[in-house]
């Protein structure tokens, strides 16, 4: 039966304030409820890091290092080999890693880099380096050793026991999910929402999302398309809730009594309205969109204003200064990417004037506002409103 | 749930359904195999084979079974072209095929092909006196498609076929009959087509089971490598079950054919004469008088076809849109397009398909929800 065991690093920076065991504890909780399903696995924390170990036989090592990629809090993952620290134990285990990495890759170069936490031992870091990388070229004749641009480079750390490795796998850095507070995401099913609803995740907020529904303009694959959406975002998030307010009534009424240039950036205040007492409900800080100066009309400087003030809650706009192009990059990380350009496209183009205002004026967008009746049609908004817990 | 989408896929019969069920279970060989058991299924095989060539007056020698409709009309296509590339490169069409046929075209296209197109009236009919002229001794297929899915209008098939073939024998003719198939006779004996594609699933079949006709003589390349089943012309184990669910549902739908239509006409008689009555002026028909009864192209001035759609969904009542509502050039499809429908009216095209188990309370329905979404959901533009 062998062990399994990953490394867990996060980066010490955070750790320097007095708070240090809320972020570990956190992050020690939220690595447990992502592994929940995969087997039995002890969660340990020793020397800031975190190890997760298993002896399960059917605990799946690959699944349990794609999931923890995605746990915010985390810098990096390594699968490693834990032995005594004894010299022989050392050696003996450092073959069995080389030879286990020949037989899956074409590798002919190689380094050992060590690192001695126990003082104790003996030998000093490029000692052990040197003499491991001699013992590995005896086993393995073929081998070159490279110091300067290797094919792997096998780690070794010696400590209480002394660990072996080969890969350090980059995770999702940021800070534990759940020390961050909540915050309400406005998402649309587009590219850009998801990815900023995905950057302040990774500030340790609780994240949930609003999405507004306009049957018959838009489509219930459109709202199935953002339920997705969200699944994918809630293997970041631990979890989201996903609040479903039907927008036609008000989208309608916007339209019919409202000027065709200010049809967008009415409707965005009425959504940010209605977004902010969703969020006052749920204990939501701030509000989050993924607006960027000037990408389309309704993302003007001035149209930032207009919608802006519809609320008092701070909205965080993480993309505000990103290109597109960026934007696309990081949705293609998050995963999000594939399904926000399914062609789902509803009807709301409808409701998009030819030529909207790109320099709006708050006083008129108020005076224009006042010939609607607010309170009633947000008030029936949120009642029909539906919660979806992903 | 009143389901006005037959054209996009049908209800399969109740007995259609358990004998696939029947014979998946309990009659599972593989007809290719050379043990008894597998013999019964080719038995089984071949008693459907015999079943649907008599719904057609062919010979079951020349029945191909595929996968559906689109691999039928893919084999039609791609295989005769590779089989006649050295008579020629010159092939004709209407422009208004489904898609499988339209992309199978600009497949061979690609690679040197000379495709050209027929042009179509208002009603969506093709000109044989087009047809003669474009024909030409190195045109080595013609493909017109009997019923359109989107219009329901007829082409004069017999007659091409016979200028073709009194032209230019050499000439392939094929034939799309996936949307015609259990609506109207289909005699292969008269109508001089080569190849004849089909689909179970729209006549109350399984899905995933198609045939093609394929006259003794006829030369085509398949496209498929593999076992060589079916005659060398499409492998693949051949899907026993869903066949002689096909032949179940083929038999039961051309035996009733003349009942269904007279519902499915008298349904189609009262979605217009209702529309008519509550919105003359709202409403536009495209599908012709003449057209297949089965399938009501109408096209509204008010609303989006797209949002009449999921507003009629919200009151469980199905039917396909004839344009995508986006701000996008192509969302008008190309049948719409070719019938020269002037806008706003092609931007709120609906295809109503009914079939035989559809009644005229659900035409009635169906209209006075209409009117109300037409009343809700037009929009009138702001001050």
């Amino acid at each position: 039966m062998t062990e399994k065991l990953i490394l867990v690093r996060y980066e010490e920076i955070f750790l320097k304030r007095s708070n240090r065991n809320v972020f570990e504890n956190r992050l020690i909780r939220n690595i447990k409820q992502r592994l929940d399903n995969l087997g039995d696995a002890r969660v340990t924390c020793s020397q800031s890091r975190i190890y997760v170990e298993s002896s399960d036989e059917d605990f799946d090592l690959v699944e349990a290092v794609d999931r923890l990629k995605k746990v915010f809090g985390i810098a990096s993952v390594s699968v490693v080999s834990r032995v005594p620290t004894d010299y022989e134990a050392i050696k003996a285990s450092a073959v069995g890693i080389v030879a286990d990495l020949l037989s899956r890759y074409g590798y002919k170069t190689f380094k050992v880099e060590t690192k001695r936490a126990d003082k104790s031992f003996p030998m000093n870091s490029p000692q052990i380096s040197a003499d491991i990388g001699a013992h590995i070229l005896k086993n393995f004749p073929r081998l070159k050793v490279d110091v300067k641009t290797p094919d792997f480079i096998l780690y070794v750390e010696v400590r209480e026991s002394t660990y072996l490795y080969s890969e350090i796998i980059p995770a999702a850095k940021g800070l534990p999910t759940g020390t961050g507070g909540r915050a309400m995401l406005l998402l649309s099913g587009g590219i850009d929402s998801p990815a900023a609803g995905w950057m302040i995740a990774k500030r340790g907020v609780e994240v949930d999302a609003v999405y507004f529904h306009s049957p018959p303009y838009t489509s219930e694959r459109a709202r199935e398309k953002v339920i997705r959406l969200c699944e994918i975002l809630s293997e970041w998030t631990m979890g989201m809730r996903l609040y479903v307010v039907p927008f036609t009534e008000i989208q309608m009424a916007i339209h019919q009594k409202c000027p065709q240039e200010y049809l967008t950036i009415i409707m965005r205040r009425y959504m940010m309205k209605i977004a902010e007492v969703i969020a006052h409900n749920n204990g939501a800080l701030a509000l989050i969109t993924g607006e960027a100066i000037g990408q389309v009309a309704s993302q003007t400087m001035e149209s930032l204003l207009v919608t802006n003030s519809a609320v008092s809650l701070p909205v965080y706009r993480p993309l505000i200064g990103m290109d597109k192009s960026e934007v696309v990059k990081l949705a293609k990380h998050i995963g999000t990417y594939e399904t926000s350009i399914l062609p789902y496209e509803d009807c709301c183009t409808l409701f998009v004037a030819r030529h909207p205002a790109t320099r709006p004026s708050l006083e008129k967008t108020l005076d224009y506002e006042s010939v609607l009746d607010e309170e009633q049609m947000i008030a029936r908004a949120l009642d029909q409103a539906e919660t979806i817990i992903v | 749930m009143i389901y006005f989408d037959n054209s996009a896929t049908t209800r399969p019969y109740k007995e259609v359904v358990d004998l696939v069920a029947k014979l998946s279970y309990e009659e599972f060989g593989n007809p290719a195999s050379l043990h008894s058991f597998g013999m019964r299924a080719e038995r089984i095989l071949e008693q459907s084979r015999k079943q649907l060539a008599d719904t057609i007056k062919a010979d079951p020698e020349e029945i191909i079974f595929t996968s559906g409709g689109t691999e039928a009309v893919n084999l039609a296509i791609k295989g005769s072209a590779e089989a006649l590339k050295r008579s020629g490169k010159h092939i004709l069409s209407t422009p208004i095929e489904h898609p499988a046929a339209l992309e199978s075209l600009k497949a061979l296209e690609s690679i040197g092909y000379e495709v050209e197109m027929f042009s179509v009236d208002g009603k969506g009919l093709i000109n044989i006196g087009e047809l003669k002229e474009k024909l030409r001794k190195d045109t080595i297929l013609v493909n017109i498609m009997m019923v359109n899915n989107e219009t329901g209008v007829i082409q004069p098939v017999e007659e091409a076929g016979h200028i073709i073939k009194n032209n230019n024998p050499g000439t392939v003719f094929h034939v799309d009959a996936v949307q015609a198939y259990g609506k109207l006779p289909i005699d292969t004996r008269r109508l001089m087509a080569d190849i004849m594609s089909f689909s179970a699933h729209k006549i109350h079949g399984p899905r995933g089971v198609g045939m093609m006709y394929l006259r003794h003589g006829t030369r085509i390349k398949p496209i498929m490598s593999g076992g060589g089943q079916e005659k060398q012309y499409r492998s693949g184990t051949v899907n026993v079950p869903g066949i002689a669910g096909f032949a179940c549902a083929a038999v039961k739908k051309t035996g009733r054919m003349d009942q269904d239509n007279r519902t499915i006409k008298r349904v189609r008689e009262r979605l217009i004469s209702e529309l008519k009555k509550r919105m003359p002026d709202r409403i536009r028909i495209n599908s012709p008088e003449d057209g297949l009864p089965g399938i009501l192209s109408v096209s509204f001035s008010s609303v989006k076809s797209e949002v009449i759609l999921h507003a009629l969904e919200l009151s469980e009542i199905y039917v396909s849109s004839g344009s995508a509502c986006s701000a996008k050039k192509n969302s008008i499809s190309h049948v719409i397009k070719a019938m020269n429908i002037p806008a706003p009216w092609s931007d709120g095209t609906i295809r109503f398909s009914f079939s035989g188990e559809n009644n005229e309370e659900e035409a009635k329905t169906c209209a006075k929800t209409l009117e109300d979404i037409m009343n809700t959901f037009s929009l009138k533009t702001g001050p």
